[in-house]
């Protein structure tokens, strides 16, 4: 069974990881550059597939 | 903590890949599809050539799309060769391209089995999200991360092998390739017995090759390591229930499937419960569309798929034609919400043959032909047009071990099948064995002879629907 309190507690939790990894992603220093954008695609992921995020890239403004 | 070896001990339970998309409501889903929708629309129209285009010639205003009956029926319809007329040498993606081409991280192209090969590109996300859409059906049948998997055949462009591919590493399964120069199915079964996979992805027809040219080899396909099959690209477990059966007893294994069209960047998975697919709702939005009357079809019905992909940012695909015949259910007893294709995909609108009548579908066709021990695996449906009519004539291989005194036998009695199951008398004709062509990728089974000018006739009827 789904725990949905725990979802809707990961939700904010991601949202909020992605912006932290937003405030890193021009570091300047190529391969942390990579890593955090597949790191933000994946978390955009998450929030897709559990119904949250509707912004198609993950490249877009954050939606919150 | 709790763990695996790639997830937790709860993980390892879970009873779908992933049960909080899986089992969203109807209602949650179709909120959640308009949102999309129309961000995607907004998307297609500021970024996309050909989208823009054929708003402003449809004067389709995208503002005005408020639900999800006016997106299907207001946004006009799209086809393959639409997109393909503006793709050339010097315009390799056409004009439905979204992005610069530096975001393009995998060039692609179709089978071909239609016509000409369609250019798809895809960029960085499409490759692991269209990779991630094949994990369902893998969850779903059993398949766990610490398996291993063999692809058999050749990937060359085409999108639908790399796709399964991605979705393997998507998985964290561990992948073999039995691609290579001089492989031939002799080498691969030689590979399986060395390097023991557990899980083998491969066309349907190409799979039972596979287990004859074992068995001529003296090897006994049931006793490899395979556990699982996964199929796509031709009608197959799915679809055809005497297919699986003969994969499942040729290789002691269980079967997955998926649904895909290769220009579209997703797979639905199999029902592991039921005889049919599951739209991927969380990649695509689809309906179902009456091809007379351009409407809806009601549940149970017989239809063309139409979908809307959601995955890819480059080439994009909107209100597409699958040209897929397939009955839509909204409900499904293994629990998953998302729209159920039961029976699979029953045949396509472009080899459908109104026969005396009835409509003939190419998969009760291969269910008949598959349940009748002494045919072989290989045959065609070879369609011609005679005295205004349409006419079906199958031609067969008998298995090698029948004697050729008893094709005679062999031809009435899948006469009389067909006649009994479908309704309409279509003629058998037994070929010898090896004369018909064998198929790594798609096989071709519906050769269509019939006039060119009245196939163009047929297809503008389609295109009016």
């Amino acid at each position: 069974m789904v725990d949905h309190q725990m979802i809707q507690k990961m939700v904010k939790d991601l949202r909020q990881a992605r912006r932290l990894i937003k405030g890193y992603q021009e570091i300047g220093i190529p391969e942390i550059e990579r890593c955090l954008r597949m790191a933000d695609m994946n978390l955009h992921w998450i929030l897709w597939g559990c119904g949250e995020a509707v912004q198609y890239l993950p490249d877009l403004p954050l939606e919150d | 903590m709790d763990s695996g070896k790639f997830l937790s001990s709860k993980g390892y339970e879970a009873r779908y890949w992933n049960e909080y998309s899986q089992t969203m409501s109807q209602e949650k889903l179709s909120e959640l599809h308009l949102k999309r929708i129309k961000n995607f629309l907004r998307y297609a129209y500021d970024a996309n050539k050909f989208y823009r285009g054929l708003f402003d010639r449809q004067k389709v205003n995208i503002d005005d799309i408020k639900t999800l009956e006016d997106f299907k029926y207001r946004i006009p319809l799209t086809d393959k060769p639409m997109i393909q007329e503006s793709q050339n040498p010097y315009n390799l993606y056409g004009d439905n391209l979204s992005v610069d081409v530096s975001f393009i991280a995998g060039h692609f192209v179709t089978s071909g089995t239609t016509g000409k090969p369609l250019h798809e590109a895809w960029e960085d996300y499409t490759i692991w999200r269209v990779g991630q859409s094949w994990c369902p059906a893998f969850w779903s049948v059993g398949i766990r991360p610490e398996d291993t998997f063999y692809f058999a055949f050749d990937f060359g462009g085409f999108a639908g092998f790399w796709s399964a591919y991605f979705g393997a590493l998507r998985f964290g399964a561990k992948v073999i390739s039995g691609a290579g120069v001089g492989v031939t199915t002799e080498k691969r079964i030689h590979q399986i017995l060395e390097l023991k996979p557990t899980v083998l992805v491969a066309t349907p027809t190409y799979t039972l090759h596979m287990a004859n040219v074992a068995k001529k080899l003296g090897i006994n396909s049931v006793k490899t390591s395979i556990k699982y099959y996964v199929g796509a690209g031709e009608p197959g477990t799915a679809s055809v229930p005497m297919i699986r059966k003969r994969i499942e007893e040729a290789w002691g294994c269980k079967c997955a499937e998926v649904l895909g069209v290769s220009e579209l960047p997703v797979a639905s998975p199999t029902c592991n419960a039921g005889d049919g697919f599951h739209e991927h709702e969380m990649h695509q939005f689809a309906w179902v569309r009456d091809p007379d009357t351009g409407k809806e079809v009601g549940e149970g019905e017989v239809g063309e798929r139409i979908v809307t992909n959601l995955s890819n940012y480059a080439t994009l695909w909107i209100n597409y034609r699958t040209h897929d015949l397939v009955r839509p259910n909204y409900s499904c007893p293994c629990g998953c919400t998302w729209l159920y294709y039961k029976g699979g995909v029953l045949g396509r609108t472009d080899h459908m043959l109104i026969y005396k009548g009835t409509n003939v579908y190419q998969t009760a066709i291969e269910n008949i032909v598959s349940s009748l021990p002494d045919a072989s695996d290989y045959f065609q449906l070879v369609l011609t047009r005679e005295n205004d009519e349409d006419l079906m004539t199958i031609k067969l291989e008998a298995k090698e071990d029948i004697s050729p005194e008893d094709y005679g036998k062999l031809a009435k009695n899948l006469e009389t099948e067909v006649k009994t199951k479908i309704g309409v008398s279509i003629s058998v004709e037994i070929v010898p064995v090896q004369s018909l062509p064998r198929y790594e990728v798609k096989t071709r089974r519906v050769i269509d002879q019939r006039p060119e000018e009245y196939k163009m006739e047929l297809a503008k009827k389609y295109k009016s629907f």
